[in-house]
């Protein structure tokens, strides 16, 4: 096993012999070449041909990276010499450069609610991408996740990636525990070993947009504030405490999407069949319709159709006719007013509120002593989406 | 067992033992340089804790996953090399500006051609033998040192301690019981993920007497009094190691391996460093 020093040297080494790679040139930082470490590799931003490339040495063997990144992988590319002599040949991969802040860093620095949602949003559209290939990273976590100036994610270090030249192997890792299902094995290699990542970063990060505490603690710790096995019960099927939590803080903001994928995490396999179809309601942009309607969809959860087309998915677990350009939506006891012009939730009510749909610019919702309280169409547009009638 | 991740909220610890008595003057091979012994772990020590550190260099910055203690032994004095406090953190010691040590030596590239090539590596710690071998001394100070290390709650999950002992000869101040006795003491220390793991490597000058590494029971049977010591010494390697103990003895190796080297050459010495101390530590 070749030291980090080693391949440093000879990446600096300018009489260092490459099999392909001539005239490859490392970007020095304080006389060093600059260079980042990982379980597997050491990365450095080089110039290659007039470009900026990452050059990655790898300190394992890893028999699936040709496979992963065809041309772009060299093996045997790199002679290192090490301190006692001894000649090795390092597997090098070449690739174009990502310019941009990790994920990891991006969550850390983005300070306000908004950022945070663009954050969620673009991890989101990444996500349903990579739902949608026959390929799976097999290593998602924030820091594997380049955001680059333009907001588009990308993910970087495909390493432990499945892609269907290798069926039928194993997975030579399994993945960052704190973003992996507990029960994944190396036995689970195809293209579905995303999906529990996935889930879990996308709630985290939605999270993150509504609850400052989790957000405070990612920026503090550098991970998220709750861990996998949190969210599973090996007991039953009772949801546990912490899924609990995150559950009520999306019913209460009517974050249905949001709702239904936190839901997967006490999946009991890493394999998550739903999401790539719950996650794609996310990307759906909102056209509204003629003749809305209340329908009843998939799984038993309801949303609002107009003609064929969903305009709002099928993701609530309750709800009423359209009237007046909103419906009165329910998730988990908690009720939504949505607008139809927009999909936006114009209001929220308590828990179990028993509030009616809009008639003649009104809802009535019926308090606990048996007496009414109107409210009008205005005074719930005018609540500023900010859930006013949540005790 | 032996499987939790390193994170910066669940570190690992590594403890250095270095023997410095006086007959670490002997004359060793490391690679292409005849030098001491003394001066031969030294550089080994170095290079494993600039590993650590560069092992911890991710695109933000250097991340605190490991504290680390060399601790030196020799002339009746036991000393921590690194900081009086016992362990250091790779954080801290980034802050720190080591001497630079150079070892330059000519050599033959395989296209055929010859090139000085120069390894620069920072001195965390000198090279020192004089007097006699305490061993016994500074099992008992690593033992209160991981005991602490493993006592503290945020250390309750982490990845067990690892010591690495490096002699070539035997204590001084206690006989084979007594060393037997103190090791074991040190290997019961645990945390929720497993025992410490405690190697002991017998370096050797002479490189005709067949070397022990990381031998089996049966390689045992007919080895020395001080070999068979050793061996009981060491920890017997957990089965998360046994995959990287096979690659490297070759096949025909078959498990249990005791954590040990017996009359290692420098070069197997770097291998049971390299085993024990990062070939199955996963980092975040």
């Amino acid at each position: 096993m070749l030291s980090i020093a080693d391949i440093v040297n000879a990446v600096a080494f300018p009489f260092s012999v490459w099999r392909t790679l001539h005239g490859i040139l490392p970007e020095m930082c304080d006389g060093r070449p600059a260079y980042v470490a990982g379980n597997a590799a050491v990365s450095f931003r080089v110039q290659y041909r007039g470009e900026r490339k990452m050059l990655k040495c790898y300190i394992r063997t890893n028999e699936n990276l040709r496979a992963i990144y065809g041309e772009a992988f060299r093996p045997q590319e790199l002679c290192v010499v090490d301190i006692v002599g001894r000649h090795r040949w390092v597997d090098c991969l070449l690739m174009d450069y990502v310019e941009g802040r990790t994920l990891d860093e991006a969550i850390c620095l983005a300070s306000t609610e908004k950022e945070r949602l663009a954050l969620a949003d673009s991890f989101d559209r990444m996500a349903c991408e990579l739902l949608a290939q026959e390929r799976a990273h097999g290593d998602l976590k924030p820091e594997n996740i380049i955001v680059r100036e333009d907001g588009v994610m990308v993910a970087i270090d495909w390493d432990n990636a499945y892609v269907p030249a290798l069926a039928d192997r194993r997975s030579p890792e399994i993945g960052t525990a704190a973003y992996q299902h507990p029960e994944r094995r190396a036995e689970m290699y195809d293209k579905h070993v995303d999906d529990y990542s996935i889930a879990f970063i996308s709630t985290l990060l939605h999270l993150m947009v509504v609850d400052a505490a989790s957000a405070e603690h990612y920026r503090l710790h550098h991970e998220p504030r709750y861990m996998p096995r949190e969210f599973i019960n090996p007991h039953g099927w009772h949801t546990t405490p912490t899924l609990a939590h995150i559950l009520e803080v999306f019913a209460r903001k009517g974050m249905a999407r949001e709702y239904r994928v936190a839901q997967m995490l006490s999946s009991a396999t890493p394999y998550l069949s739903d999401l790539k179809r719950v996650m794609e309601f996310s990307q759906l942009p909102f056209a509204g319709g003629e003749s809305p309607s209340l329908e009843y969809g998939p799984h038993g959860w309801w949303g609002c159709k107009s003609g064929e087309e969903w305009i709002l998915p099928p993701l609530y677990s309750g709800g009423f006719e359209p009237s007046e350009g909103m419906i009165l939506l329910e998730l988990d006891g908690y009720r939504h007013f949505v607008s139809l012009e927009d999909g936006a939730v114009v209001a929220s009510f308590d828990k179990d509120s028993n509030v009616a749909p809009l008639r003649d610019g009104v809802t009535r919702m019926r308090m606990a002593d048996g007496s009414e309280r109107v409210i009008t169409r205005e005074e719930l547009i005018n609540s500023g989406k900010k859930s006013i009638f949540v005790r | 067992m032996y499987s939790q991740e390193i994170t910066r909220r669940h570190r690992a610890a590594i403890v250095l033992m270095l023997d410095r008595s006086a007959s670490m003057q002997g004359r060793v091979r490391f690679g292409r340089m005849i030098t001491s012994k003394a001066e031969a772990v030294a550089m080994t020590a170095n290079m494993l804790v600039t590993e650590l550190m560069d092992r911890c260099r991710r695109t933000d910055a250097l991340r605190n996953y490991f504290d680390v203690a060399v601790v030196g032994y020799g002339n009746d004095r036991v000393e921590q090399l690194l900081s009086e406090d016992g362990f250091v953190s790779v954080e801290a010691l980034s802050k720190r500006t080591p001497k630079i040590g150079r070892v330059a030596f000519e050599e033959e590239l395989p296209d055929g051609t010859a090139a000085m090539v120069e390894h620069g590596r920072p001195c965390w710690v000198e090279a020192h033998a004089e007097g006699t071998t305490p061993m016994y001394e500074a099992m008992m100070q690593v033992r209160d040192m991981v005991e602490q290390w493993c006592a503290k709650p945020e250390n309750r999950e982490s990845f067990p301690p690892i010591v690495i002992n490096i002699t070539d000869g035997e204590p001084t101040d206690c006989d084979d019981n007594e060393l037997r006795d103190i090791c074991s003491q040190v290997r019961r220390i645990a945390t929720e993920d497993g025992q410490t793991l405690l190697l002991n490597v017998h370096i050797c000058t002479d490189w005709t007497l067949p070397s022990v590494v990381f031998p089996m029971p049966d390689e045992l049977m007919g080895a020395g009094r001080q070999a068979r010591t050793l061996a009981e010494c060491s920890s017997v390697m957990p089965a998360a190691f046994d995959d990287v103990i096979v690659e490297m003895k070759g096949m025909g190796a078959v498990p249990p391996f005791y954590g040990m080297g017996y009359n290692a050459s420098v070069i197997e010495l770097l291998s049971i460093i390299n085993i024990g101390s990062r070939s199955i530590m996963n980092m975040e």
